[in-house]
């Protein structure tokens, strides 16, 4: 009895030791990992401090310089660590809410900074409007600079870890650490709301998102809304169509149209302009069967479905292939010269040569009467402009949007250098060249870097 | 002795060989302010036949200037004061080969020195005072020999190709394929949206595009998919399952710009939503079980 009492004591010793074991290597592992993801962490705050600091260190120099060589590299200095430390804060394991308006802050600048280097590159100098405004920017980069000095001092002084950030998502803020980087964060972000609206010709311009459709027309009922999309689909088959949600405060409301056909397991969803009832897209969830049809059939096809709904002028510009469907970019075509703005999307199924696919937003809101002047630069003066390593072909007048969503009249060029191609585009205008995209040819399609 | 008169014979006809190629580079005709031994050899010339009073010093300047003007008016030219063919052929200077000629080689330095912003003229092989101007100024600011001759240094620093290229060059296609941004959205789209219907998951993958363009987020794919704390199946790991094809599909109709949330930057699915915060944005539209939101 007292022997199996024995064994039964030294087995059980022998499983507690095991599994204490096991779990101090569980936390001790935990451990390391977090001490590794707090390291990371502590790393990008800190960097993003210096970068932060440097940006209104030179905001503050741009008031100084007189050259604009010397603007350009500070300006384009600038919006380097402006990125930089944007990206540095998105990768926190802090609350959007928290530090949204700082990031749109970093962000802006950085855009800012280099559409100034750009501008001030083409020989123009900064306008006393641009000085007064990064003027005040430097001032609210000096603010968040100090705002964040000081919580790096509290951080340090109460040995805080951001790591204890990322488990407080469902729990109380009991811990005054997390506390206090949060509170400092709301106080910075209520602060940041109220820098200027910033407009130039950059991606993340305030323009760029206010950017709506201001047609007028008229206002389309439920009913006719309804009559629409089934006047779009297949004629010979029925449907059971629904409106299954609107949109309002968009930048086009619309419809949306959900279509079932009675036989068969597919669903064609489309979104119809409140305003004039056009069709902003569609997306048909068709299984595509064995490709039968070729490439220019379905372009054929594409470009007749366009006809039929009413977009005249629009002209192939590139195509990709995957699944069994291509997708066809259309673009707007008047007097030889095309407007890559006014754009129009259409997937057609390789295998019955259906319409799968239907997109317009850049035709809609950028398609209007347009005047230009004669373009100032000739054809040779633009081919002069392409580097003699490559090899250039005759170009061709296009209209391009700016990162700012501007329209420029550009000599559309294609030059070869050995195996790669590439678009370059020279400002009609001034000469300038404009963008330069490369052309890769790939087995399903061309691709535009 | 005789070693040393040959090195001489030798140095004596470089030297001429020399002037000769300068000769041939300078091309086009002579006009103000331009250099050179052609000039030298005019000023000579018209000193000799005693128009011209100033020093032999290869420059074309305004005593010159006087000179040449005065002597095609004697010779019933146009007295343009540029000496071109007709100039030349009266004075009694015969080129070689008619030094208005065409080269490739003058008209690549022409196209290059315009791009950098020295030169003005017509971009046509023709070496002609513009040009020299031109080129001396770029040798100059690059710290080459002053000559106005575009010799292999000029050309090295105005990066004119002298030979076809040894060097290899990989085509860029190689290196290149947007698969990356495929997957990952597929990934986030399987992790995220598995259950919604097609429409749905498409509009899951074009918030994240619109992320990546707006200020408030990453500005890359990957910035926004793995940004802490911004997609639940990015931080409970769900989002290493292996995406379906179908997945894929809507990650590709959201590359190729079909947004059938026409620019939300929010969704959350209204039964499980756990911040507070996400009630007060303003549902702009509802697919399937997301709510979306543009602000």
């Amino acid at each position: 009895m007292k022997k199996r009492f024995i064994t039964m004591m030294a087995i059980f010793t022998v499983f507690l030791v095991s599994v204490g074991a096991w779990g101090y290597a569980q936390y001790k592992e935990n451990k390391s990992y977090s001490i590794t993801l707090e390291n990371q962490f502590q790393r990008m705050f800190q960097d993003m401090i210096v970068d932060i600091e440097n940006i209104q260190v030179n905001l503050s120099k741009i008031m100084v310089t007189g050259a604009p060589k010397q603007n350009v590299l500070l300006l384009s200095e600038t919006s380097y660590l402006c990125y930089d430390a944007q990206e540095k804060l998105t990768q926190l394991p802090l609350d959007h809410k928290n530090v949204s308006k700082t990031q749109k802050f970093l962000s802006q600048v950085g855009d800012l900074s280099i559409s100034l280097a750009r501008k001030n590159l083409e020989g123009k100098p900064l306008s006393i409007d641009e000085k007064e405004t990064l003027e005040e920017l430097h001032n609210y980069s000096n603010y968040l600079s100090q705002e964040f000095i000081s919580l790096q001092d509290n951080m340090f002084k109460n040995g805080m870890r951001i790591g204890e950030l990322r488990k407080k998502a469902n729990q109380d803020l009991k811990k005054v650490n997390s506390n206090l980087i949060n509170t400092s964060l709301v106080n910075i972000e209520e602060r940041m709301q109220k820098y200027p609206e910033l407009i130039y010709d950059g991606p993340f311009s305030e323009h760029i998102k206010n950017k709506k459709l201001h047609k007028k027309g008229r206002t389309i009922g439920k009913d006719e809304v309804i009559k629409i999309a089934k006047d779009f689909c297949k004629e010979s088959i029925k449907y059971d169509a629904k409106i299954i949600s609107e949109s309002n405060d968009t930048k086009i409301p619309v419809y949306v149209v959900e279509l079932k056909p009675q036989k068969g397991q597919y669903t064609i969803t489309m979104a119809i302009t409140k305003i004039e009832g056009n069709i902003l897209w569609m997306i048909d969830t068709r299984e595509v069967k064995a490709i039968k049809i070729s490439e220019k059939q379905a372009i054929k096809i594409a470009q007749d479905c366009l006809n039929k709904i009413g977009y005249i002028n629009m002209s192939p510009t590139y195509f990709e292939k995957y699944d069994g469907q291509l997708t066809i970019n259309f673009a707007y075509e008047k007097d030889d010269i095309i407007f890559y703005t006014d754009l129009i999307k259409v997937k057609v199924g390789l295998d019955q040569g259906e319409i799968l696919g239907l997109e317009t937003e850049g035709y809609l809101l950028n398609n209007h009467e347009r005047t230009f002047s004669k373009p100032k630069i000739s054809i040779n003066e633009a081919m002069e402009k392409i580097s003699s390593y490559a090899q250039a072909s005759t170009p061709r007048l296009v209209i391009i949007p700016t990162e700012g969503g501007k329209e420029v009249l550009c000599y559309e060029i294609k030059a070869k250098y050995k195996q790669d191609t590439f678009l370059v585009y020279i400002n009609a205008d001034t000469g300038e060249e404009q963008k330069i995209l490369q052309v890769i040819v790939k087995k399903d399609g061309v691709l535009m870097m | 002795m005789k070693t040393k008169k040959r090195i001489l014979f030798l140095l004596v006809v470089s030297v001429f060989i020399s002037i000769l190629l300068i000769d041939l580079t300078y091309a086009a005709s002579i006009s103000w302010g331009a250099r050179g031994s052609e000039v030298r050899l005019i000023q000579t010339k018209l000193k000799n036949w005693g128009y011209y009073k100033g020093n032999i010093d290869g420059i074309y300047g305004k005593q010159m200037y006087g000179a040449v003007i005065n002597f095609q008016r004697k010779n019933g030219l146009t007295p343009d004061g540029k000496i071109g063919n007709k100039t030349r052929q009266a004075l009694g200077i015969h080129k070689k080969s008619s030094t208005t000629k065409y080269s490739s080689i003058i008209q690549e330095a022409q196209k290059k020195l315009k791009q950098w912003g020295y030169y003005t003229g017509a971009v046509d092989g023709i070496y002609g005072s513009r040009t020299y101007s031109a080129v001396t100024k770029f040798q100059r600011k690059n710290g080459l020999k002053v000559d106005g001759i575009i010799g292999a240094n000029t050309k090295r620093a105005l990066g004119i190709q002298q030979k076809q290229g040894t060097s290899t060059y990989t085509a860029t296609s190689r290196g290149v394929s947007k698969n990356n941004d495929v997957q990952l959205l597929a990934m986030a789209i399987h992790g995220e949206a598995r259950g919604e219907p097609y429409v749905g998951q498409v509009a899951v993958a074009s918030v994240i595009l619109n992320r990546v363009k707006n200020p408030s987020f990453p500005n890359s794919i990957a910035g926004v998919i793995f940004q802490p704390r911004a997609f639940t199946a990015v931080d409970d790991g769900q989002i290493y399952l292996n995406p379906n094809e179908q997945s894929y599909k809507a990650a590709r109709d959201a590359l190729n710009g079909w947004d059938p949330t026409g620019g939300a930057i929010y969704y959350w699915n209204p039964a499980k939503a756990t911040s507070k915060w996400i009630w007060t944005r303003e549902v702009t539209l509802k697919i399937g079980k997301h709510w979306f939101a543009h602000q």
